[in-house]
């Protein structure tokens, strides 16, 4: 069993533990719906059960069709560019986990840093994390773009931007 | 007479006549970079249409629709990557071309080719727009629900290779649009005592989460790509003969494109590889296909760009975005307080003039973007991924907020990125996802007019002759999809049908 097949098949099983909790558990306890409903189908609840039983028609379709049916490959020209540039599996893992920290991090700072100054960081981080190694680039485009953005909505779009601790 | 006067006064403006120049200059630029698509350029560009005005706003979307369409063809020729899926035909004679020193020619072939359908596609979108919408005034919630199904399915089905994959990402979409109250009762739906999610989850921060941030989480674990945009000769450029050669394939790509476009889902690429297929099947030379011929490059281009204004005739005609784009530009009527299909026509046909007019325009400004500024996107367009994706990061947080000036929707866009990214991992399709979020109330909404209208008697989705039509158009493309499926099970290639979205 190539490594596509096996995605699939553990992607399938997955969203047919999703499906069927959401069926379960996530609409009977996150859908309020009224004491006297004169038609079934108007209640509230009764779209997303639809909208469930179909996911999970299709969850048992993915499974049927990754047991049953070869996939469609890449090109080989498209495989081989795919797999040139992909980083060892480990690696590869560490830097994208670093990365979504990094972000929510981001988020969990603009309240008290504001959308300016976490940009500033957050763009500068960034650059050198990809790999470029112009300082003096990464430091111009780093404090350029988030100080213009903040004009732009601030001036001309007349939205507020949070600054946080350095609102005043 | 009138109401085309009244159009002009609302189009002839300059920041109308602006905008259409600006969208089409960022678009070819964005489109142009190789690992930027056209739906982040479009998705970056919505929150700065916010305080302008409905038609100024939409016309520059439209723009870097379009620029996105044809700048994908620069790269492509150029540095053998394709700026978009759809240029990825381009490459197979333009490059070739590139590499005879007749690079010139090839952009130029590629820009009249892309002009040329696009005037085609635009003048189709406004011939049969109207016709369309009048005769969806006849629509009712059943007909109108019966038409949603149908459009999600072939959405479902090409987006991806898996058929399987296409509808669990549309029930993903769907189930996310149920967040918020619920639209009969007032109830509450998945919002567990979170104030914020009342109202639903924005469509804004979802778009830019699930086009704009995957791509950026996928980037850190590749590699620096090298190369760039070496010196080279460009050589002469295509000449009027040239022109004339290929206008043939270019009108018959054109039309594909319009046909294909027209059809919810289908998109660029289909329309450029069929149009390519064909070109190379009606040639006196087909030997000379992909070793760098002309005709080859025209019949590309013009099967890609020809869908760019059939797609807006079932936004416009109907309310129903038949791809992420279009879906985009939905979302901007929205936050205008408008909403395209047959009552827009009805209560408001100047508007829909001044857009017919700004698309027009736009096809003379993709020719004269695309002859003076080839050499400077084509420089641009190697501006590295690893200076690029930050600062789109930043454009994308500045625009999730701009929308509610809610910094919450910064962290919907977060989370909505790690969907897509899980959901690129897992070669999972996102425009059926995005696309079911979009027409998920009014899918919801029509189904329960429709029974209460009927009195719970489920019937009534098979009323009349309309209805009737889309279940059999639905039950045939599911046929045609799984058919198409079990083919490329069997030869092991995916089918040309199931690369758009």
């Amino acid at each position: 069993m190539n490594s596509d097949r096996r995605r699939d098949l553990a992607a399938a099983l997955v969203f047919l533990t999703i499906w069927l909790g959401m069926v379960l558990y996530l609409i009977p306890q996150g859908v309020a719906v009224p004491g006297s409903i004169k038609v079934a189908a108007l209640s509230p609840d009764f779209w997303p059960r639809l909208v469930a039983y179909g996911a999970i028609a299709a969850s048992v379709f993915l499974l049927v069709e990754t047991l049953t049916m070869q996939q469609p490959h890449l090109d080989e020209e498209e495989a081989e560019d795919a797999a040139q540039y992909q980083l060892a599996t480990l690696p590869a893992t560490l830097r994208i986990l670093v990365l979504v920290a990094a972000l929510f991090a981001f988020y969990a700072s603009l309240t008290t840093l504001g959308v300016v100054a976490a940009s500033v960081v957050l763009i500068f981080a960034m650059m050198l994390f990809f790999g470029e190694r112009k300082l003096w680039l990464v430091a111009l485009l780093s404090v350029a773009l988030p100080v213009l953005l903040y004009l732009f909505f601030r001036y001309v779009a007349s939205v507020p931007i949070p600054l946080g601790i350095f609102e005043n | 007479m009138d109401i085309i006067l009244e159009a002009f006064s609302v189009f002839l403006s300059w920041q109308n006549l602006l905008v259409v120049g600006i969208g089409v200059a960022i678009g070819t630029v964005i489109g142009a970079i190789p690992g930027m698509t056209t739906p982040m350029g479009v998705a970056l560009a919505l929150p700065f249409t916010f305080t302008m005005s409905p038609v100024t706003g939409i016309l520059l979307l439209l723009g870097v629709y379009k620029g996105g369409l044809y700048g994908g063809s620069i790269t492509a020729i150029l540095i053998k990557t394709p700026g978009t899926p759809a240029a990825s035909c381009t490459v197979l004679d333009g490059y070739p071309l590139s590499q005879k020193g007749d690079a010139r020619k090839a952009l130029d072939i590629a820009l009249y080719a892309s002009c040329t359908a696009d005037l085609i596609s635009n003048l189709s979108l406004i011939l049969f727009a109207g016709v369309l919408a009048s005769f969806a005034l006849r629509f009712g919630p059943p007909e109108f629900f019966t038409l949603i199904v149908f459009s999600l399915t072939i959405i479902a089905g090409v987006s991806g290779p898996s058929l399987a994959k296409g509808i669990l990402s549309a029930c993903f979409g769907l189930m996310l649009a149920t967040i918020g109250l619920d639209l009969v009762y007032g109830t509450e739906r998945f919002i567990f005592g979170d104030y914020r999610l009342m109202a639903g989850l924005n469509f804004i921060p979802v778009l830019i989460g699930l086009f704009a941030l995957p791509e950026i989480i996928d980037r850190a674990a590749r590699r620096a790509r090298p190369g760039g945009l070496r010196s080279q000769n460009l050589g002469i450029g295509a000449t009027l003969a040239d022109y004339l050669k290929v206008l043939k394939s270019t009108i018959r790509g054109s039309i594909f494109g319009v046909i294909l476009g027209a059809i919810p889902g289908i998109g660029g690429a289909p329309a450029a590889f069929l149009s390519y297929s064909e070109a190379r099947r009606n040639s006196k030379n087909p030997e000379k296909f992909g070793k760098g011929e002309i005709e080859g490059v025209a019949a590309a281009e013009a099967g890609n760009n020809g869908v760019a204004g059939a797609t807006m005739i079932p936004l416009l005609a109907l309310g129903i975005p038949g791809d992420v784009i279009t879906a985009v530009i939905l979302g901007a009527f929205m936050i205008h307080g408008l909403r395209p299909g047959p009552i827009l026509f009805e209560q408001n046909l100047p508007m829909i003039y001044a857009l017919f007019m700004g698309i027009l325009l736009s096809s003379a400004y993709l020719l004269l973007v695309g002859k003076v500024a080839i050499h400077f996107f084509s420089r641009v367009a190697t501006v590295p991924n690893r200076i690029l994706y930050p600062i789109v990061f930043v454009l994308c947080v500045y625009g999730a907020y701009a929308v509610n000036n809610n910094l919450f929707d910064v962290l919907v866009m977060l989370v909505m990125g790690l969907v897509g990214y899980g959901m690129l991992r897992l070669d999972m399709p996102v425009a059926p996802f995005l696309i079911a979020y979009v027409l998920g109330p009014l899918l919801e909404d029509n189904f329960r007019q429709s029974l209460l209208i009927a009195d719970g008697d489920n019937t009534i989705f098979f009323r009349n002759a309309i209805c009737i039509t889309f279940w059999i158009l639905t039950c045939l493309s599911l046929f045609v999809l799984i058919r198409s499926r079990i083919q490329a099970a069997r030869t092991g290639k995916a089918s040309v049908l199931t690369t758009g979205g």
